[in-house]
């Protein structure tokens, strides 16, 4: 039987974890407030950036998230995205990360070089640098005019080439049926990408590029819009992709799922390529497909 | 045991009221959220009505007085609404177009009536009751604590509910959050009251205290709908809790059943409570069967709401059980939230040691040793606080995102934390008297509680009294802080007030006659801050992007498609002003006039 002692020392135990957690409880908040950056350390990281921003840099929050003092870097290329996407940033020569508590010692991506680390009040100005031996040979994303859109097939092949508003259209212009470059939520972030809807009844839908330089890997993203994977209407989009007529890549997106995929193609031993992608769905309520293509030397 | 509140009590209790309507008063700095704004308009078309009342008490009773007057947000009773407007037409100091003609916008039909004594600023003036009602929430909890529970679960229990930045960003609102849990509270205070202790006579006082939950019942269900749940949820307690008073047996030829006493409070909820909910709903007075009809069929058939939720934006059914639970696990602060594990912990280990005690002696020696509780008193006091969660956490129920819904369960989870804070002082008495010496003195002891209460009141008070304008977006130092919204993918603001942390930069940077996308904050909202003088009277508000100069995004994760549309449109890379309170961006102004991004050196 438990004696009052016993009881006694159980609940000495019990207070004494309570205070302990109390006394953690100050102690993480007093960090947390302390971590947040201020206007002075806003100031002083944008100064860092600008004194050394070159051509075609980019900057980026740690944790990306974290763009409060967003306003100071007027003028420069940003990113404020909610997740970091180190793919897209990777086209960019240098990248300066931004970073404040609880992210502000960010590790690198993989085969990423850090050219320089400058402490700015209670923010860290990190300057890293893309893998070198791998630059961009031709960005889908950046050639959309030189695009050949079309949809169905043999006989019933249709050009769609109607050009407006930066997008190509199949007839009249078509507030959604269309091709072009779009900024949306997929998986979790805001992407820039290739707006392809779907066509209805199977009608595929094809975006060609007959003369893409060559490289050593073409790398594909392909996915349904957060709005897409949210509606229950639609059916699964069949994706596929050509290079000079071979098909090197095939997948077929759920009517719910939920992905930014990426698919890595070897064309090495390939001239000018020929990529054509092709978009196929039964019923294409809500079916908003995007990609990107990239071929990288 | 019950113990009958003393003067003291009484004047203990008025003080925390008193200081937390002094605490309200000081952090009316809150933008006005989308459903508050709703009701300022629904609150001024409403008041229009006494004027009709004192000069025509007939006509203001006539079908054609109700329809005209109280047309507008029917789907929600009348009586906050009614309340917030007679409060504007006697406090509020409204502008005289005569003076002023661009104000006559500003006013529904175009004619604010003549101000009254004109003490308060217009928004002020509507919430005043909300915020007198939220304070005496506070009185109620205290006194509550002290009758059922003891003095110390009464202290923390209403310290543990004045200090939660969540709570108290919603008290401020002319809303009815915050008001139906305090008519929910008084409601299930005065049904506790109206029974007498077991073994005990009934006596008169519990007819009145039956008559009394009846009336705040009444005033409850014209608050807000969830006070339906609560006659269910008395009936379950009374049947749990005096379930073995219920047989059936066989005498002679028949059956004989036997049933406890059926609580006074019951017939009131049938016979008081439906004339109350009438007679101070108009819009039931001609035609109460239609107009409950759409009523019920609104809420029943509510649309769903989008929640961001560990990452993931949940659109539709099924939505996250654990929700309401996680969500206050997070949002109310650590040490209130450490308290109420210790507190249901202890009351669970009570329950299960007075359940084994009945059959065995050793744990009938540990019963004796642990506090005297009416039987009961837990129980209905765990159903108060696990029925509004649950409503909620149920998967086709709308979740809403925020944490309002499920609050009037909040007062009765601080009375759990307040037992909680008796664990600890009972733990450190031990402390004391095992070291022995100065530490068994009163005084120390008492001053090691105050200092106790310091360490677990404290924070909570500092998580409360800072960033007060942005309190639906606090997270606590357990969850990461308000950093939790962007490291765990979790909801924002809630909803639309954030625009009033970004009204001093349109009112000092934007040109004159400046256009303004208001996003997420309604036309209603807009008025207010113009009426309060808070926005340039200049500024045109729009709700389109591409017809105006600035765009005040408010941070959703449903919304981001509409900010990248805006960035694309506007050609920048980045806001001209961030709203981030603790560095989590609440809202982002975007302004055309900004300096576009070139890639090139600046």
């Amino acid at each position: 039987m438990t004696t009052p002692r016993a009881l006694s020392t159980r609940r000495i135990a019990v207070s004494l974890f309570l205070v302990a957690g109390a006394l953690a409880y100050v102690a993480m908040g007093w960090v947390q407030r302390a971590g947040v950056a201020d206007d002075g350390s806003w100031e002083q990281a944008a100064r860092v950036v600008r004194q050394d921003w070159k051509e075609g840099d980019l900057v980026v929050f740690s944790p990306a998230w974290a763009h409060a003092g967003a306003p100071r870097f007027q003028g420069l290329r940003v990113d404020i995205a909610e997740l970091p996407d180190w793919y897209e940033a990777a086209k960019h020569p240098r990248v300066w990360v931004v970073a404040t508590a609880p992210q502000r010692e960010p590790t690198p991506p993989e085969g990423w070089q850090v050219i320089s680390r400058t402490e700015a009040g209670a923010v860290t100005v990190h300057l890293w640098g893309p893998p070198a031996d791998r630059p961009l040979a031709w960005d889908g994303l950046a050639s959309m005019k030189d695009a050949k859109v079309s949809h169905g097939d043999g006989t019933a092949r249709q050009e769609c080439s109607t050009w407006q508003d930066d997008r190509w259209h199949c007839g009249p212009p078509h507030p959604w049926q269309n091709v072009g470059l779009i900024t949306r939520d997929i998986e979790g972030r805001e992407r820039t990408a290739i707006w392809a809807h779907a066509r209805d009844n199977n009608d595929p839908l094809e975006i060609r590029w007959p003369n893409v330089p060559a490289g050593r890997t073409l790398t594909i993203h392909v996915g349904l819009t957060q709005r897409a994977i949210e509606e229950v209407n639609g059916t699964p989009v069949a994706f596929e992709v050509r290079v000079g007529g071979s098909l090197v890549v095939q997948r077929t997106i759920g009517t719910n799922e939920a992905g930014w995929f990426r698919h890595d193609v070897d064309v090495s031993d390939r001239g000018p390529l020929d990529v054509a992608v092709r978009i196929v769905t039964k019923s294409n309520p809500f079916r908003q497909l995007c990609f990107t293509a990239d071929v990288w030397r | 045991m019950r113990v009958a509140p003393t003067r003291r009590d009484a004047a203990v209790g008025a003080a925390l009221a008193v200081l937390h309507l002094a605490l309200l008063a000081a952090t009316l700095d809150v933008g006005f959220s989308r459903d508050e704004s709703f009701y300022f308009n629904a609150a001024e078309q409403y008041a229009g009505w006494y004027d009709i009342l004192l000069t025509d008490p007939g006509k203001a009773m006539s079908k054609e007085s109700v329809d005209h007057f109280f047309a507008y947000n029917g789907e929600h009773p009348a009586l906050p609404k009614m309340l917030y407007g007679a409060s504007w037409r006697l406090f509020g100091q409204m502008h005289d177009p005569a003076t002023e003609p661009w104000s006559r916008a500003w006013y529904f039909e175009g004619q604010p009536p003549e101000p009254i004594l004109g003490w308060f600023s217009e928004s002020t003036a509507m919430r005043l009751p909300a915020l007198l009602l939220a304070s005496f929430l506070v009185f109620a909890i205290y006194l509550f604590g002290v009758e059922f529970l003891g003095r110390r679960v009464a202290l923390f229990a209403a310290l543990g509910w004045m200090f939660q930045p969540h709570a108290f960003w919603h008290s401020h609102f002319a809303c009815f959050d915050v008001p139906v849990t305090a008519m929910w509270f008084i409601t299930a205070w005065a049904f506790l009251k109206s029974l007498p202790p077991p073994g005990k006579p009934r006596a008169p006082t519990h007819w009145r205290w039956a008559l009394l939950t009846g009336v705040a019942l009444g005033l409850a269900l014209n608050t807000k709908h969830n006070a339906f749940f609560f006659p269910p949820l008395a009936f379950l307690w009374w049947v749990g809790a005096r379930r073995r008073e219920f047989g059936v047996s066989l005498e002679g030829a028949g059956l004989r059943v036997r049933i406890p006493p059926i609580p006074l409070a019951f017939f009131a909820m049938l016979i008081v409570t439906p004339v109350v909910y009438w007679a101070l709903w108009p819009k039931l007075w001609h035609d109460p069967i239609e107009h409950l009809k759409f009523y019920f069929g609104f809420h029943a058939k509510h649309e769903y709401y989008w929640v961001y939720y560990f990452g993931t934006l949940f659109t539709k059914p099924p939505f996250p059980l654990p929700f309401p639970f996680l969500m206050s696990a997070m949002t109310i602060p650590g040490t209130t939230v450490l308290l109420f594990a210790a507190g249901t912990l202890r009351l669970f280990k009570e329950h299960l040691v007075r359940t084994g005690a009945r059959f065995s002696a050793g744990l009938a020696r540990v019963a004796e040793r642990m506090p005297v509780r009416e039987p009961g008193v837990i129980l209905f006091v765990f159903l108060n606080f696990l029925v509004p969660f649950a409503v909620i956490a149920y998967p086709t129920v709308p979740h809403f995102g925020g944490t309002k819904h499920w609050l009037h369960g909040v007062p009765f989870a601080c009375l759990m934390a307040g037992v909680g804070f008796e664990v600890l002082l009972d733990g450190l008495k031990d402390v004391a008297d095992r070291v022995g010496g100065a530490l068994r003195s009163r005084r120390v002891q008492a001053a090691g509680a105050a200092m106790a209460l310091l360490l677990f009141a404290g924070p909570a008070a500092y998580d409360t009294l800072t960033d007060t304008a942005d309190g639906s977006s606090y997270y606590n130092a357990y969850s990461g802080g308000r950093a939790a919204m962007g490291e765990l993918g979790m909801q924002r603001e809630f909803w639309g007030n954030s625009s009033y942390s970004a009204l001093p930069w349109i009112n000092e940077v934007l040109p004159p006659n400046s256009r303004v996308d208001f996003h997420d904050t309604t036309w209603d909202a807009v008025r207010m801050y113009w009426r309060d003088g808070l926005l340039r009277r200049d500024v045109i508000p729009v709700w389109d992007y591409k017809n105006a100069d600035a765009f005040l995004f408010h941070w959703h994760k449903e919304f981001t498609d509409i900010e990248a549309d805006c960035r694309d449109y506007y050609r920048l890379e980045v806001p001209a002003f961030v709203a981030a309170p603790e560095g989590v961006p609440l809202l982002d102004a975007w302004w055309k006039n900004a300096a576009k991004p070139s890639g090139k050196k600046p």
